[in-house]
């Protein structure tokens, strides 16, 4: 009897104490993500995020000044202007190794917001430092708040695309990265791989 | 329940108590500065390599992301229905936010924050009737919802900021609810030590516990008070969570005002009792220890003074963090 009176208190306690204990994540995105190439070599990543309702109708009304359900390009670099400097912090929840050494923070080009059916879209790319060969390098690219205030998972139908790359055939592999768990260990992040030929 | 049995109970705290420590304190801040968040949110992310995955066990890794997916997932849900209030073509939609609200209370109090922790620390280290466990669990869901109503109105209409802020206002709170949760803890020890394992203080106990009676003779028994249980309650309840927040913030934007309070009650239904499961369980297990308890050896002590010492580290790691983090403006 006590050694099960330890169990329990021990159980007890761990579910008591573990973090993370807030409510998270109260915004949520469907990605998806087309690897440009140029010369057989993968250049840029052009990402999609396409935000649940609430998130959506947040944005609409702070930047949807004309009402009209759409950002006109002033509104769509007012979105820019309004979201992208925070998201810096969070590096654009853009996390992107070649040959296991993470790139870091890389500031987005060419974005644009969208809205359509209530449902906004920010669509940017992020351009490699250096272009990357797939066929002998290894590209690793994961799409997450880290913070988990955002829960970006991957879309269902055809999340990941290719572009310019008439030289190469490459097929994605998603899988759960465990080794870089976040929020207290709890959420595996997505990792997109390639294997090209 | 031998000492080393003890010791090992203490242990696990210690070890639990780690992840605690570096846990941020701004719950609410949006990443895109947008829609909840500040528009300075100066806390950058942790970098993967400082989280500590793995360490644990991994049914606990499991079990810990299950009820945070069920979260995510009933979290969606609640955005889904709130839009649906907010268009207005289904009457039925409000039924559907208010049971998606009891749900995500059910699975809020089970995701641990200070309330469960407080709650079950409290009731391990303090006699009382099970029926007081059921009490303490609804003070602290009802402190919840009256947090989140009147951080959000005080934040809107008196301060009249704009509505990307009342999260933040949420942080100075945090001080004062961990500083009573820590002096609560140290009365609870000073008394325990004043007690000695010798003092049977059934003056301050109106409950009456007939049923539950220890017998007098274990000394790990300290009665529980009315009022500390209700000031610890609140001070552990009152700070809301970003979720119940969130929603009145959009239905304050939304017009929607009543639909959003009454989805905060239904989280405060759902989260009374999964945190009266967890009070009325502490209790009983208390009471079973104590019965099991030799009398006057060091484990009935050790025992008087874990409750106490549990309810001070709680306070102490919490105030600790809410003022070590640089987010705390």
């Amino acid at each position: 009897m006590p050694r099960l009176l330890g169990a329990i208190l021990a159980v007890m306690l761990s579910v008591a104490f573990s973090r993370p204990a807030s409510a998270h994540p109260h915004v949520f995105i469907e990605d998806r993500v087309v690897f440009l190439f140029a010369e057989d070599k993968i250049i840029a990543l052009t990402q999609s995020w396409t935000f649940d309702e609430v998130f959506s109708d947040t944005l609409l009304q702070q930047f949807d000044k004309n009402g009209d359900g759409a950002f006109s390009p002033a509104e769509s670099k007012d979105v820019a202007r309004g979201t992208l400097p925070n998201l810096k912090k969070f590096r654009y929840f853009n996390y992107i190794w070649v040959d296991g050494k993470d790139l870091g923070s890389i500031d987005p080009i060419d974005f644009t917001a969208a809205a359509k059916n209530k449902k906004v879209t920010f669509v940017f790319t992020v351009k490699l430092p250096k272009p990357v060969d797939p066929r002998t390098q290894k590209l690793k690219v994961e799409i997450n708040d880290r913070e988990f205030y955002v829960e970006v998972d991957l879309a269902k139908d055809q999340p990941i695309l290719f572009h310019g790359n008439e030289g190469v055939a490459c097929a994605p592999k998603i899988r759960d990265d465990t080794e870089n768990a976040y929020y207290g260990g709890f959420v595996y992040p997505q990792e997109i791989t390639l294997s090209c030929h | 329940m031998s000492l080393t049995r003890l010791l090992f109970a203490v242990l696990i705290v210690l070890v639990a108590l780690a992840p605690l420590a570096p846990a941020r304190a701004d719950d609410a801040a949006s990443p895109f500065g947008v829609g909840g968040g500040s528009n300075d949110a100066s806390a950058a992310p942790a970098p993967a390599e400082t989280e500590a995955p793995a360490a644990r066990p991994s049914w606990f890794r499991r079990a810990g992301g299950a009820v945070i997916m069920l979260q995510a997932r009933i979290n969606r849900v609640i955005n889904s229905q709130l839009m649906e209030i907010k268009e207005g073509d289904h009457p039925w939609a409000l039924w559907g936010g208010l049971l998606i609200g009891f749900l995500y209370g059910v699975f809020h109090a089970l995701g641990p924050g200070h309330g469960k922790t407080v709650i079950v620390g409290y009731f391990l280290g303090r006699q009382a009737h099970p029926l007081r466990g059921i009490a303490m669990a609804s003070w602290i869901s009802l402190a919840h919802v009256i947090g989140a109503i009147v951080i959000v109105t005080v934040v809107h209409f008196i301060l009249a900021e704009s509505l990307a802020s009342p999260v933040d206002e949420v942080d100075g709170l945090r001080v004062f609810s961990y500083a009573a949760i820590l002096l609560i803890g140290i009365g609870m020890l000073v008394s325990a030590l004043r007690g000695g394992g010798h003092a049977h203080d059934h003056g301050h106990d109106h409950d009456h516990d007939h049923d539950l009676h220890e017998h007098g003779a274990h000394c790990a028994h300290v009665p529980a008070s009315h009022k500390e249980q209700g000031i610890l309650g609140f001070a552990a309840g009152f700070i809301p969570c970003s979720g119940a927040i969130l929603i009145l913030v959009f239905a304050l934007t939304n017009g929607i005002v009543l639909s959003g309070i009454a989805m905060t009650l239904a989280i405060a239904v759902g989260m009374a009792i999964t945190l009266s499961i967890m009070g009325v369980t502490s209790i009983l297990v208390r009471h079973q220890i104590v019965l099991r308890l030799p009398e006057s050896t060091i484990a009935s002590r050790a025992f008087s003074l874990f409750g106490p010492v549990l309810v001070t580290l709680i306070g102490a790691v919490l105030l600790s963090g809410a003022l070590l983090l640089p987010t705390m403006s």
